[in-house]
């Protein structure tokens, strides 16, 4: 399953604790970066897109431990936990919400984030 | 056919730049435990691509923004899901030349908003001596369409975009060769040249800059689409070499040119 993760910019610092307590190191810090996607209303959004195992949303949904190779307290645990509290998981496309950590499942995340009501910020190079 | 041809002997001598191949000998997955472990089946995500020669690697360290590995029908590819992924090499010496060619096999998936598929620094916006390719963008603005665009800077940047004939999805055999002193940008699609510019590109040589591929700085504008090849020598690339080089990429592409 690949899930598509809208972030709003309030809940990123939170968020990217969540993300390295559910991923793999510190490089995970990175997970959610520029805001770079807009709702229909203008709130940016960062996303993140990804594939998980069949066991990865009820992991996401469970208490959260500081991840073992953290013996430095880099994760702020309570701003990982406050990034769960405000998940929302779906295996339909839902609307992306500013105040929530947005995932939906879709093979196609690009597709799945205009299924989020989501568009991309114009940028030029 | 690419015959016997080896993308390492556009190397020889001590050409800079990397030769990456998306195979499973090159491809890398990440252990929780920080081990690099090459990719076994289609879906993997990949933290590191290594380079045939010169000893450099492409890597992401970042779970969520790692691609994945595919094959099938004999082909193997790298997928970027327009989202967040990307891969980075360490900084790159071409100091030493002013020119440059960049060999692609590519699939864009999608022409709605601008993308970048390579770029030779953080942002060719603030550096001198940078190339980048966006699939889609017509080189102005933020208009994108049926193109694919390369350009090139030594301290003036140039673009050269195809006519409106390329729509996506599509995959193609990308010849991007570029010359700084010699003012001219050449982008060839699958074995045919389709656009070049002329225009003062500036002074100077290449920079030393990292290679991105599939975003910005591996922060913005991604890449929606397959990547099965990168072959960068700092050098002008001979005739002969172009269409060896053209015909490797082709059959690791299945295109037909």
């Amino acid at each position: 399953m690949r899930l598509a993760i809208a972030c709003p910019d309030a809940l990123r610092d939170d968020a990217n604790n969540l993300a390295m307590v559910l991923g793999f190191g510190p490089a995970d810090a990175l997970t959610y970066g520029a805001l770079g996607w807009q709702d229909a209303a203008g709130n940016l959004y960062a996303c993140a897109s990804l594939p998980v195992s069949a066991t990865f949303t009820a992991a996401a949904q469970a208490g959260l431990q500081r991840p073992e190779w953290d013996d430095n307290n880099h994760v702020n645990m309570a701003g990982a936990n406050r990034s769960q509290a405000a998940m929302v998981f779906s295996l339909e496309p839902v609307l992306a919400m500013p105040d929530k950590l947005t995932a939906c499942a879709g093979d196609d995340s690009a597709a799945t984030l205009a299924a989020m009501g989501l568009t991309h910020v114009e940028v030029e190079i | 056919m690419s015959g016997g041809f080896s993308p390492a002997s556009l190397f020889a001598g001590g050409i800079a730049g990397p030769a990456l191949i998306p195979e499973r000998e090159f491809t890398f997955t990440r252990t929780i435990g920080g081990v690099f472990e090459p990719v076994t089946t289609t879906g993997d995500a990949v933290a590191r691509l290594t380079s045939m020669v010169n000893g450099i690697s492409a890597e992401q360290l970042t779970v969520a923004k790692r691609p994945s590995y595919n094959e099938g029908t004999g082909l193997s590819w790298l997928a970027f899901d327009g989202v967040d992924d990307a891969m980075a090499t360490a900084a790159i010496d071409f100091t030493g030349t002013d020119k440059m060619s960049v060999f692609a096999g590519v699939r864009k998936l999608s022409d709605v908003g601008v993308k970048l598929f390579y770029e030779l620094s953080a942002n060719s916006n603030s550096n001198n001596g940078v190339f980048l390719s966006a699939p889609g963008y017509l080189g102005t603005g933020s208009i994108v369409g049926p193109y694919w665009n390369v350009s090139a800077k030594g301290t003036i940047p140039q673009g050269a975009t195809t006519p409106a004939t390329f729509p996506a999805p599509q995959t193609v055999v990308q010849t991007h060769l570029m010359d700084i002193a010699g003012d001219r940008v050449t982008l060839r699609i699958n074995g045919t040249q389709e656009a070049q510019k002329t225009e003062d590109l500036g002074t100077g040589n290449f920079g030393n800059y990292a290679l991105n591929i599939g975003a910005r700085n591996q922060t913005s504008i991604f890449f929606n689409g397959l990547f099965y090849g990168l072959i960068v020598p700092g050098k002008l690339v001979s005739a002969a070499e172009i269409a060896s080089t053209e015909a490797y990429m082709a059959a690791k592409t299945g295109v037909v040119l």
